[in-house]
């Protein structure tokens, strides 16, 4: 997914009301932040709700922003905090029993089998970390950010992207080179990866 | 760079990555959302949700769930106060009495006034104009109450305390029982119009900004038989009223008929000398005849 840039003109005429810099604001980053919305969870929440919730959010407080160059990490602060809230509902649903708590959803509703199983496999990696690795591995894994710009969107130190990172790459390694069940036959994934390079 | 593990995860994550035609859908629906939101004149997000389909199938779920929760509340509101006080409610009383009245709008404010005026506002924000009479406050200290009081020469802010604002004809008297007091003087001709604090005992008394009202209200309460009060309100107008102005020499003029009634008669001469040399004409030979009276009487009190 190519990534966009935030454009400082555009952030500053939709936080002034623009109608139409709102509606280029939300094309541009509605990819986003449903890719964000569908790996920061493990797979449990709908990520199109979640990312509804974080795009209205954003569209209606964008005034707020004071400044334009701190817009990706204002909507990756927004899009934790609303995948957050999404969770505690699913669990507060949970104790109603209106739905499993453990339920996985079908992140693929037009029934596409093998986007459906790379989801699963991703969020299985995904949620046996915790936030902050995880986190990491979005951004500087599967987004491949460099970590100065991953230190940015988490408004944490370069150095604490590096540590977070070496943390998740060690689980990674471990989770992948240990669970043969989940990952179904490690040697040809191992394959077909290196056949991209 | 990355190491194979890392590389098998981005595929997989590449080949369940969101759509071109998800990513349409979200568009779609946050548009919609947005448009509903424009149309529905500034209701709030909560008050939607709780008009949501989702919302209300589950609450449909969980009715007697629903109704006992609700039955709980009802029950401990009523044992904790017996009436319900909602932070967010408005309020709109005419306070209106010539005897002394007692009124508690909120459970954190206390009134006992007469005369009248009205209080607005919300729980924790209380507004009240106070138009004439005497209004003693008594407001809770640390309850997050922050009350005013108007007239048309003060404003004067509560800060948990208990106090008194007197709206008579001369002008606004703030007295502070308990606590602390802010006043500000709405006279843009002060010295300063910064608000005032008054602590515990002390008082404080803003008057009108204009010669004119000054005017009218020294004739009142010369009339009403209040000389000193009267007397004071002269001479502010005429600390206010530039040389020249009609109104100081109706002013000068007021302030000599009090004074010789006082039998003053050495403040008078001095202000009919004022009259005279300023030049004023409505009054003229009236204040001639006085200076003349003064002049063939001895000089004394």
């Amino acid at each position: 997914m190519e990534k966009p840039q935030p454009n400082p003109g555009l952030i500053l005429a939709a936080s002034k009301g623009d109608q139409r810099a709102k509606h280029r604001l939300l094309e541009q980053w509605a990819p986003v932040v449903l890719g964000w919305c569908t790996w920061l969870d493990d797979g449990r929440i709908d990520p199109e709700d979640a990312a509804h919730d974080v795009l209205v959010t954003v569209l209606t407080s964008i005034g707020s922003l004071r400044n334009p160059e701190a817009f990706q990490a204002w909507l990756f602060v927004t899009t934790k905090r609303v995948v957050g809230r999404h969770r505690r509902k699913l669990w507060l649903r949970s104790c109603f029993s209106v739905l499993e708590e453990n339920e996985y959803r079908d992140p693929s509703p037009d029934g596409d089998a093998e986007r459906h199983q790379a989801r699963r496999e991703v969020h299985q990696i995904l949620g046996k970390l915790p936030d902050d690795l995880r986190q990491v591995m979005l951004l500087c894994i599967i987004e491949e950010r460099s970590s100065s710009e991953a230190a940015a969107i988490l408004h944490v130190p370069v150095g604490t992207v590096k540590s977070r990172l070496r943390r998740a790459r060690s689980r990674l390694q471990r989770r992948l080179g240990r669970d043969k069940a989940i990952m179904g036959d490690p040697a040809s994934a191992l394959s077909s990866a290196n056949g991209q390079e | 760079m990355s190491t194979p593990h890392e590389k098998w995860l981005q595929r997989r994550a590449s080949v369940g990555a969101v759509t071109s035609g998800e990513a349409d859908r979200l568009v779609r629906r946050v548009e919609a959302t947005m448009e509903y939101a424009g149309s529905m004149d500034g209701a709030s997000w909560w008050s939607r949700a709780w008009t949501s389909p989702g919302t209300l199938l589950f609450v449909a779920a969980h009715r007697r769930a629903m109704v006992g929760l609700a039955a709980i509340l009802l029950a401990s509101t009523l044992a904790l106060g017996g009436s319900l006080h909602w932070s967010s409610a408005r309020l709109d009383q005419f306070l209106e009495s010539e005897l002394a009245t007692t009124l508690s709008p909120t459970p954190e404010v206390a009134l006992l006034y007469t005369g009248s005026g009205r209080i607005q506002g919300r729980r924790k924000s209380p507004r009240i104009d106070w138009r004439v009479g005497t209004l003693q406050v008594s407001v809770q200290p640390s309850a997050g109450v922050d009350l005013v009081v108007e007239t048309d020469e003060a404003t004067v802010q509560v800060h948990g305390t208990r106090f008194s604002v007197t709206k008579d004809l001369l002008g606004t008297m703030v007295e502070v029982e308990n606590g602390l007091v802010g006043v500000t003087c709405l006279n843009p001709n002060a010295a300063s119009s910064d608000e005032l604090f008054l602590a515990a005992g002390k008082s404080h008394r803003c008057l009108p900004n204009r010669p004119s009202t000054l005017l009218g209200r020294a004739r009142a309460l010369h009339s009403m038989g209040k000389a000193t009060m009267a007397r004071q309100a002269a001479q502010m107008g005429l600390e206010l009223a530039s040389p020249g102005d009609p109104v100081r020499g109706e002013l000068l003029a007021l302030q000599v008929e009090m004074l010789l009634m006082d039998s003053l008669t050495e403040q008078a001469a001095g202000l009919v000398k004022e009259y005279l040399d300023e030049g004023y004409e409505a009054r003229r030979e009236d204040m001639q005849q006085v200076a003349e009276i003064l002049r063939q009487r001895p000089t004394g009190h």
